[in-house]
């Protein structure tokens, strides 16, 4: 019995030693835990209940200056779906049997399939955008059979008139990879960009996106292991974004693009005393719309592989020969070098042979202007007078009186990728050609053709330099964003030089001159210049203007401004192939100034 | 009445009641913080506690020369519960390991965790004086039974326990050393059979869970790493309120159950494990104490063997719940919630209190 029991004894401290060891082990296993790896396990237990929910501003609205909305947000319901943890398989089988109570088109799958991949930390992706009122009560209704899909309010961008001012408002469109990266490596833009979906892309959606986007805030909650709201730990309230109020008039907007409707080409109108911009048009022109939630392929495909381009903006992103409206420039340019006055006269023969050599350079008068002086010379557009000019002044002297005007340089409107064109000159030769300035070469660039290259934009701001003889700002898309010209700005060149470059451009509607077809219906006082730019240069070959392919027609420029003895509006057209200036660009102006002063007063 | 409490009280081991008394309190306080004091679980496990208190004190005045004189029968009818089982029990997750007598569920196993022990420690006597290799092959028969019906429910965690109960009285026996190595080489060898054939694969996965949690985050390793983080997340003094606890969010599920630990980690960190450890060993010594000094071998054998078994199942669920050891169903003895297991313990504490009382009668 005793042997029994101290056998019992010695096992069981066997037994007991051995669980003790175990004992021992949980001990540090627990110290471990609890111990020292404590500030690791909080913050696990932290993040395990925390949340961190994105608040998204509302982006700014867009206002053109009669407070008629040009963008807004409307509030849309979206179907969202929850792929967390899903297969390919799962998320067919919820859409398909989502499809059965409401449509869902192919291009809506095509684009949440192409989100998906993209955006691979999205939990969340829309299905479905802005479904309409019936749908809505019925999906509500069947709510029950759809665990993964919710229902999100959403502000959806929109543009109200979104074709008459495409290119000028430009779109917002869904966060690409590429634009990703660029926030990305900006941790600011990472912390303004938080939870948002969308970003502008083209236009004042672009250029103006750090102030119409707002900054967004944040959320943070705790939750428990079902996802469901327990507790508010902190909140930073989003910052709307600020709406901008343009300059722009949209009663314009809509003229001009009736204006332009059967040409390809660009507009723009401007207020001289401030060089705000009141009108801003390109055709053709399309429904930015479209691409707020990302367009579909078929829709992208049509507007780029349009041989018409309708995404091009011809105002700023479009440069062409300027023709003979670069003329008044270069006067001025002669004017101030002596080379002209406005005395001096020339006789026109109808050609120009360049001194020393037997190049002959045509008038497009063919019989000649005879006795041209400088103001006929703008009121006609005579070429062999500003041949003579140009060759007198030489191309140095010619670029810099022509960098005051601001061709060859950006004229810094607030728009993305505007053009900057091309100044000729010897230096910009060697530099981008690699050869020397031929003498030719200045007679061609005197008419605007050659290498000369400007955009619509830039012709307006020179036309607003030279009106108001003062290196004014830039081109301005904000209401009252910029103060009056300051009236301490040196004038740029002798008033008196303006004066008589200002009679040439008015005779220009005179009887005599290029756009005399409006010369005795100009109550608005038109004033301005045409251009025609040669597209091909033909050699010995007659441009016959009825046989000739459209796409190597003549480009119609016109630059002009209103009233002349009191210039407050300016306007450059150019129409792509339109042929003859006067024919086509002026009488578009000419309607456009009409209108102008027919609803602004 | 009086007369009747103290007729009772005098047949309990004084200390061995307060430290239950403080053990049960633990249990109803960590169980009203995992569930809520205003749980109908709470109140449950109250009625629970009060009826397992007095079934402690009705079994302990109880005279256990018949438990031991019917002990085969308690044991064919205890097996035949498990069969029982096996037909008409109710099945939770893939596996019957309930009977269900509508306000509280039988776990059949825990049936076994006191009855095998009987029924073999009766058989002491019966063999005295037979070889003591028949004496064991026969214990070990017996202990295979329901070890393999239980194993079928399935229930390997539960059906190892009432395994090991049979070979700790072998061993407590006098299992020759030579023996115990060839068992050892045994089970060695018989390790990668079982890995194959009678492991499932959810079990595989349990254990391989242990070596990485994170491998498997939101399936099998997620109960290892929540319950992980709110044992660390602890610390020395317990969680400060300014964060919210895992078990209130639903993070770490069954915590009134299997990882009932885990909430006492986490409300009272390293230094309240360390108190509720002491609390156990000044218990289990009370109890080592009163077993070794019973005056049978085969009583001293049975209460041992008992609280071998509390020890065991209070290591393995502690290791469990702190990521040492696979998730396997063990809830911590009379601290978890539930009615089977803690009226199973209490029960046998009672035997062994009873057992103490009467050793006394017997001297006299």
């Amino acid at each position: 019995m005793l042997n029994n029991r101290l056998l019992l004894i010695q096992r069981s401290k066997f037994l007991l030693i051995t669980l003790s060891i175990f004992f021992l082990l949980i001990t540090i296993r627990l110290f471990w835990l609890q111990i020292y790896k404590n500030d690791f396990y909080l913050e696990r237990s932290k993040t395990n209940s925390e949340r961190i929910e994105p608040i998204k501003p509302l982006r700014g609205l867009i206002f053109d200056r009669n407070d008629n909305v040009l963008a807004e947000n409307i509030l849309t319901y979206n179907l969202e779906v929850d792929i967390e943890n899903k297969s390919k398989e799962d998320i067919n089988k919820i859409i398909g049997e989502l499809s059965k109570i409401l449509s869902i088109s192919e291009s809506e799958k095509e684009l949440f399939f192409k989100i998906r991949s993209e955006r691979k930390f999205l939990r969340k992706i829309p299905l479905k955008i802005n479904i309409n009122n019936e749908e809505l009560v019925f999906f509500v209704s069947k709510k029950y059979l759809f665990p993964d899909v919710t229902l999100k309010e959403e502000f959806l961008r929109s543009y109200p008139h979104g074709i008459d001012n495409a290119h000028l408002i430009g779109y917002i469109n869904r966060i690409s990879k590429k634009d990703l990266d660029m926030i990305k490596d900006d941790p600011d833009k990472l912390d303004n960009y938080f939870g948002m979906t969308h970003i502008g892309k083209q236009g004042i959606e672009n250029s103006y996106e750090n102030i119409l986007r707002g900054q967004s805030g944040f959320k943070k909650i705790r939750v428990n292991a079902k996802n469901s709201f327990v507790a508010e730990i902190e909140n930073k309230n989003a910052v709307d974004g600020q709406d901008l109020i343009l300059s722009i008039d949209l009663d314009l907007q809509r003229k001009s693009r009736e204006l332009l409707k059967n040409f390809k080409g660009s507009l723009i109108m401007t207020d001289i005393s401030n060089s705000e911009v009141l009108a801003y048009q390109s055709n053709p022109s399309f429904d930015p719309n479209l691409f707020v939630n990302g367009i579909s392929f078929t829709e992208w495909d049509k507007l780029h592989l349009d041989p018409d381009k309708p995404m091009l903006d011809r105002v700023t992103n479009a440069v062409y020969p300027p023709g003979s409206t670069l003329k008044p420039f270069l006067s001025i340019a002669g004017l101030e070098n002596n080379i002209i006055t406005e005395d001096y006269s020339i006789s026109d023969p109808g050609f120009y042979q360049l001194p020393k050599t037997k190049k002959i350079f045509m008038d497009w008068k063919k019989e000649g202007h005879g006795n041209v002086n400088i103001i006929k010379a703008i009121a006609e557009s005579c070429d062999v007078y500003f041949y003579d000019l140009a060759y007198r002044l030489g191309i140095e002297k010619m670029s810099d009186g022509l960098r005051k005007f601001s061709f060859g340089q950006k004229t810094g409107i607030n728009l993305p990728s505007e053009k900057k064109g091309i100044l000729p000159s010897p230096e910009w030769k060697l530099k981008s050609h690699g050869k020397k300035w031929n003498a030719y070469e200045t007679i061609n660039t005197s008419i605007g053709q050659g290498d000369f290259l400007s955009s619509p934009a830039q012709l307006v701001h020179g036309l607003n330099i030279l009106l108001n003889n003062k290196p004014i700002p830039s081109l301005s898309l904000i209401k009252d964003g910029v103060p009056d010209i300051p009236v301490n700005y040196e004038n740029i060149t002798d008033e008196k030089y303006i004066e008589i470059v200002k009679r040439g451009m008015q005779e220009v509607v005179s009887p005599n001159g290029t756009f005399r077809s409006i010369a005795n219906n100009n109550k608005n006082k038109i004033a301005g210049k045409t251009g025609t730019a040669q597209v091909f240069s033909l050699k010995n070959q007659a441009y016959d203007e009825d046989n000739i392919a459209d796409h190597l027609k003549d480009h119609s420029l016109f630059i002009g401004y209103a009233p002349y003895d009191n210039p407050q509006v300016s306007i450059a057209v150019i129409i792509e192939n339109g042929g003859h200036g006067s024919t086509v660009a002026a009488p578009i102006a000419k309607k456009m100034l009409d209108f102008y002063f027919e609803t602004t007063k | 009445m009086n007369n009747i409490f103290t007729f009772l009280f005098s047949r309990t081991d004084k200390q061995l009641f307060i430290f239950l008394l403080i053990i049960l309190f633990f249990s109803l306080n960590l169980i009203g913080q995992a569930v809520g004091f205003d749980s109908s679980f709470f109140f449950k496990q109250l009625l629970f506690i009060a009826v397992g208190l007095i079934i402690f004190i009705l079994v302990s005045v109880l005279n256990l020369r018949f438990l031991f004189r019917y002990s085969f029968i308690i044991y064919i009818l205890s097996i035949l519960i498990l069969v029982l089982t096996a037909f008409i029990g109710t099945e939770i997750n893939g596996s019957k390991r309930w009977l269900d007598f509508g306000i509280f569920k039988l776990q059949s196993s825990e049936i076994l965790k006191l009855t095998l022990p009987i029924f073999l420690v009766s058989l002491i006597d019966y063999f005295k004086n037979r070889s003591q290799t028949l004496t064991e092959l026969v214990f070990l028969s017996i202990s295979f039974i329901p070890f393999f019906i239980i194993l079928n429910q399935p229930d390997l965690g539960s059906g190892l326990i009432i395994l090991f109960s049979g070979l700790i009285i072998i061993f407590l026996n006098g299992l020759s050393v030579k023996k115990i190595l060839i068992g050892i080489l045994g089970f060695l060898i018989l390790l990668p059979y079982a890995w194959i054939n009678i492991l499932k694969d959810y079990q595989k996965g349990r254990i391989l869970n242990l070596i990485d949690p994170f491998s498997n985050p939101l399936d099998g390793g997620y109960h290892a790493i929540q319950s992980s983080i709110a044992i660390g997340s602890g610390g020395l003094f317990g969680k400060s309120s300014e964060f919210s606890s895992q078990h209130d969010l639903l993070f770490l599920p069954e915590t009134h159950t299997d990882f009932i630990f885990a909430v006492l980690s986490e409300n009272y960190g390293f230094l309240g494990n360390i108190i509720f450890f002491l609390i156990f060993f000044l218990f289990v010594y009370r109890l080592i104490i009163i077993s070794v000094n019973l005056h049978s071998h085969s009583h001293r054998l049975l209460a041992m063997t008992y609280v071998m078994i509390f020890i065991l199942c209070f290591l393995i669920n502690i290791a469990m719940v702190t990521g040492l050891f696979p998730i396997v169903g063990i809830p911590l003895p009379l601290i978890s919630y539930g009615g089977s297991s803690l009226f199973i313990y209490l029960i046998m504490f009672a035997l062994i209190n009873s057992l103490n009382y009467n050793k006394t009668l017997i001297a006299d």
